[in-house]
């Protein structure tokens, strides 16, 4: 809310007073210009009864102890006619209506330029007088035109949630706080009918909603009009010299005091304070409250205030809570226990201390960002923020692919990117999962690169590392997937005790960036089956290891896991452990592993018999079932 | 000394000494090559007796096979101190950081919690798409309330929606757990909105408290503290009377500009900028979740943690945080929350 100092200083006396202070109480008055002639307030949305100059200086007044210039008591109309003239068919309504010859309706030219620094300024001055009546007194008024009115003014409520006013034939507002474009005033108009209403704050409120009504009268009526001020929009029509005549009345509104039990105790103990009753009821008589035997009368135009802790805030304004002491918390004793945050973050600290950038990007994608990468099943936004904020994420990888395409056009070739995010199916399936790219140019052989910090088998190890701390479990499965967003060729689902987490792979070739090449892992974070058991020793063999390499070439791809763990199962007197010493893929297609096993007894030292019986058997079972050949041979 | 004796130990000196490869490859040819001593000896051998063959023969052999010996050690420790202080430049840039980046709000939320485990906060976690229920009616926002409008929250039906503050886990975790509670909760949010200060996604801190004698007092000892744990400096704060629908006391904490002494564009010419909501618990709220309003009192907060981020580091722009521009993230790389 703007408007002139000078306005303000008419009714309360600020000569000796910083008004910027009184944002301790909940005005927060900020200058516009250097000079400071020009203040701009902001209210809470709860004090309706502040979003006026009488009301800010009723405000100052009781916060501050500050001396009221005008008389801007508030007194309900002496008499309560019910007039013949406005019909009201729904509750809690108070209705005044004046008549004003338009030309007199012209001196409201001499606050024109309060209007303008309220930014209220109109070109016709039947708005600029009902814009000024409410800046002063904050009282909504519709101007109509008076002889378009047919017979009676009607207050309906038209269905459930609509409050209009009509005449005998048409509907003159259908809100009640504008007017129907027939009803408005004219060059040819000779009489204005103010119509000034207050309603019930709720059902006014819905009332509006429904109705999409966006102006200041509205915003007023929502915010909640006391019934009892329309007195004093005749008295500033009165100092403006304004003359009004046809005065009608009518409500149904029933006057009710609400009253609460002020409890001292409480308010000192939200407060952590120690004040006295007498200073208590001093600050809320003060603010328009009357106490009497311990019972708290509220004012009618606090439509905020409902309870003994309303009454709290109202000491605590005055009282200022920057002179509540600060007092520590007590500790207390809670159940510590491992958060998912904290395995998050130590999994983004693996991450980054593995040169990884950790990126936060929007849950949001779009519904063509869904097409390219062939994903059919995202939650769709009722109303969302644009067509590229559509939908919900279901996997990273599509958001993060904009990024990486952003950075690559900004001159960056290489990218390690991370991020934990939730991932959407349903209300049911919100998914944490972390995704991890490896984006690089391909072969690179470079005098300043590491070719093995961008290899598949780097960033599976980067994946290990992962899934050992997250799942505290290093063993994974790597099975053939089917993701039309990854490549044909590299893909696997990351499967962990019969569970899939994720996928790993190169990015589908049609999706391509550059030459570079783009490998991504995506894993679920909630499907999590944390191993805190403490670990168990077990017993180490005293007996000498046996090492045996065997070489085999392999027609077709295999998983050279599977043939470690083949070799691993089989029975013998010794324990087997193997490992793959050498790896390459060869021109014509096939593939030449060389295994190393370690053969360690429990109980006795090998023989050359035992040894021989190893070799033989593992050779077999290897070409046997996965149709390779021994190297040597 | 022998004249066989004195070349040889001559040729050992001789190849110590040769600093360069040039040197060492002449030192070779004049103690190896064809018109060098030991070759004129071996090839005058012929003309000697079987009994002189027998003795010099080894002799001579021996020493070709030391010296060439030498002359290769000689020539690899040369190659390789060569190399060294050659070809190598340790000012040359590395292709990539030794370190990657936590996002400075992964690191904000980082600090923040860790000063709120330290008081005994736990932290809970809710859903990002959550029921009208939870986010707003349980939490006293009544129907009429602009912010359920669908201009500012967004919808997938009439009654699910995305989080528009984390105050809906404060619910759930009330709901959870009997008092007295001291919890957190972290996490992003969702509001309909976009402008240079504001992002349809950002991230907030909630933390509350429930005991049977929670105050005013310990709520802003608790937030001075944090804020000028988070801040690494004293702040200055001052407290503004606000309106949750949530909270009753409700109020808003301002610090003193980090920015400028006398206004500037980050504090609006205030000298003060806003970091968060908080107040008393409204006991509406306890009531809603089974909480005795009358034996048990609450505080809550609401820290926008972008917004702190976005003033510790002097981001100009919020929705810079969100673009995953390696040149911004880069700038986060020495952080102690990475180690």
């Amino acid at each position: 809310m703007k408007f002139s100092k000078k306005l303000l200083s008419e009714y309360i006396d600020l000569s000796n007073f910083d008004i910027t202070r009184a944002v301790n109480t909940g005005l927060e008055f900020n200058y516009l210009d250097d000079l400071k002639t020009h203040i701009e307030v902001e209210i809470t949305p709860n004090r309706g009864d502040c979003l006026s100059i009488h009301g800010i200086a009723r405000e100052l007044s009781g916060c501050y102890d500050l001396t009221l210039l005008k008389d801007i008591s508030i007194s309900i109309p002496s008499q309560q006619i019910a007039n013949s003239s406005i019909l009201i068919k729904t509750p809690n309504l108070d209705v005044l209506t004046i008549d004003i010859e338009l030309k007199q309706i012209q001196k409201v030219k001499t606050v024109l330029n309060e209007l303008d620094k309220a930014d209220l300024l109109s070109s016709n001055n039947e708005t600029n007088l009902t814009n000024y009546l409410m800046l002063i007194t904050g009282q909504p008024c519709l101007a109509i035109d008076k002889d378009k009115i047919i017979d009676k003014l009607r207050f309906e409520q038209i269905n459930e949630y609509t409050i209009c006013i009509k005449d005998d034939e048409n509907i003159i507002s259908k809100s009640c706080a504008d007017v129907e474009n027939y009803y408005k005033c004219n060059s040819q108009t000779k009489t204005v009918r103010l119509i000034l209403a207050s309603f019930d704050k709720d059902a006014i409120t819905k009332s509006l909603k429904l109705n999409k009504i966006n102006n200041e009268a509205g915003y007023r009526f929502s915010r909640g009009v006391c019934h009892s001020i329309k007195n004093n929009v005749l008295k500033v029509l009165s100092e403006l010299d304004i003359k009004y005549f046809n005065q009608c009345y009518n409500s149904n509104f029933t006057l009710s005091k609400l009253k609460i039990n002020l409890n001292i105790k409480k308010i000192n103990s939200i407060l952590n304070t120690n004040l006295s009753s007498s200073i208590i009821i001093d600050y809320l008589t003060r603010l328009g409250f009357t106490v009497s035997d311990n019972e708290v009368t509220v004012p009618n135009y606090r439509f905020d205030i409902n309870n003994e802790v309303d009454l709290c805030e109202e000491v605590a304004r005055v009282y200022g809570y920057d002179n509540i002491i600060e007092e520590p918390i007590n500790w207390i004793d809670t159940n510590k226990f491992i958060n998912d945050f904290k395995q998050e973050n130590d999994l983004k600290r693996i991450l980054a201390l593995s040169g990884y950038n950790e990126i936060i990007n929007f849950t949001f994608t779009s519904e063509k960002s869904f097409n390219n990468f062939y994903i059919h099943d995202g939650m769709k936004i009722k109303n969302p923020l644009s067509n590229q904020h559509s939908h919900m994420q279901v996997t990273q990888l599509s958001n993060l692919y904009n990024i990486v395409l952003n950075n690559y056009n900004n001159k960056h070739s290489k990218q390690k990117l991370f991020q934990i995010s939730k991932c959407f199916k349903s209300y049911e399936s919100q998914t944490t999962k972390l995704i991890c790219i490896d984006f690089d140019k391909k072969n690179t052989r470079e005098w300043n690169i590491d070719a093995s910090t961008h290899d598949f088998y780097h960033f599976k190890r980067i994946l290990t590392k992962v899934i050992t701390y997250y799942y505290k479990e290093s063993e994974i499965t790597f099975v053939k997937s089917d993701y039309k967003f990854l490549s044909s060729q590299n893909q696997w689902n990351i499967v962990i005790e019969n569970i899939n987490v994720g996928f790993i792979g190169y990015l589908n070739e049609n999706l391509s960036i550059g030459d570079n090449q783009f490998m991504v892992f995506e894993i679920d974070l909630n499907k999590t089956t944390i191993d805190n058991s403490i670990q168990k020793y077990k017993a180490i063999s005293k007996f000498p290891v046996v090492e045996r390499d065997l070489a085999f070439i392999f027609e077709e791809d295999i998983h050279s896991k599977e043939v470690v763990k083949l070799v691993e199962s089989l029975k013998f007197i010794f324990q087997v452990k193997g490992t793959v010493f050498d790896f390459y893929n060869m021109k014509n297609g096939q593939t030449s592993i060389g295994f190393r096993f370690y053969l360690q007894p429990k109980n006795q030292t090998l023989i050359d018999s035992d040894i021989h019986n190893f070799m033989q058997v593992a050779i077999e079972q290897i070409t046997n079932k996965f149709k390779a050949t021994l190297r040597d041979k | 000394m022998s004249e066989q004796h004195s070349w040889f130990n001559l040729a050992l000196i001789e190849i110590s000494d040769c600093s360069t490869v040039n040197q060492l490859e002449q030192c070779k040819a004049t103690y190896l090559g064809k018109s060098s001593f030991l070759s004129k000896e071996l090839s005058s051998m012929s003309k000697l007796s079987k009994e002189e063959k027998k003795i010099k023969g080894p002799l001579l052999n021996n020493q070709k096979k030391i010296l060439t010996e030498k002359f290769k050690l000689k020539r690899d420790s040369l190659s390789f101190s060569n190399a060294k202080t050659k070809n190598l430049d340790p000012t040359l840039p590395l292709c990539n950081s030794a370190f990657g980046s936590l996002h400075p709000i992964s690191q904000a939320f980082i600090k923040a919690i860790s000063f709120f485990e330290r008081k005994n906060f736990i932290i809970a976690d809710g859903p990002e798409i959550e029921t009208e229920d939870y986010n707003f009616t349980k939490l006293n926002l009544d129907e009429n309330h602009p912010a359920r409008d669908e201009a500012d929250t967004f919808y997938f039906s009439e009654d699910l929606l995305l989080r528009t503050h984390t105050s809906s886990v404060q619910i759930r975790s009330m709901m959870k757990h009997k008092p007295p509670m001291r919890i957190i909760s972290p996490g992003r949010v969702y509001r309909k909105d976009s402008d240079p200060t504001h992002t349809p996604m950002f991230h907030q801190l909630e933390g509350f408290l429930i005991s049977e004698n929670a105050n005013l007092s310990n709520l802003k000892s608790t937030l001075k503290e944090f804020l000028s744990y988070f801040f690494e400096s004293d702040v200055e704060m001052r407290l503004r009377p606000s309106f949750f629908p949530f909270t009753e006391p409700s109020i808003e904490i301002d610090i003193q500009c980090m920015n400028c002494n006398n206004g500037c564009s980050l504090c609006k010419n205030t000298t003060w900028l806003e970091v968060l909501g908080c107040g008393m618990i409204n006991s509406k709220v306890l009531e809603n979740v089974g909480v005795d309003s009358e034996n048990y009192k609450g505080w809550a907060f609401g820290i926008g943690i972008d917004r702190l981020v976005m003033i510790k580091h002097k981001v100009p722009d919020l929705r810079l945080m969100f673009t995953g521009n390696i040149d911004f993230l880069k700038q986060f790389d020495k952080a102690d929350e990475i180690f």
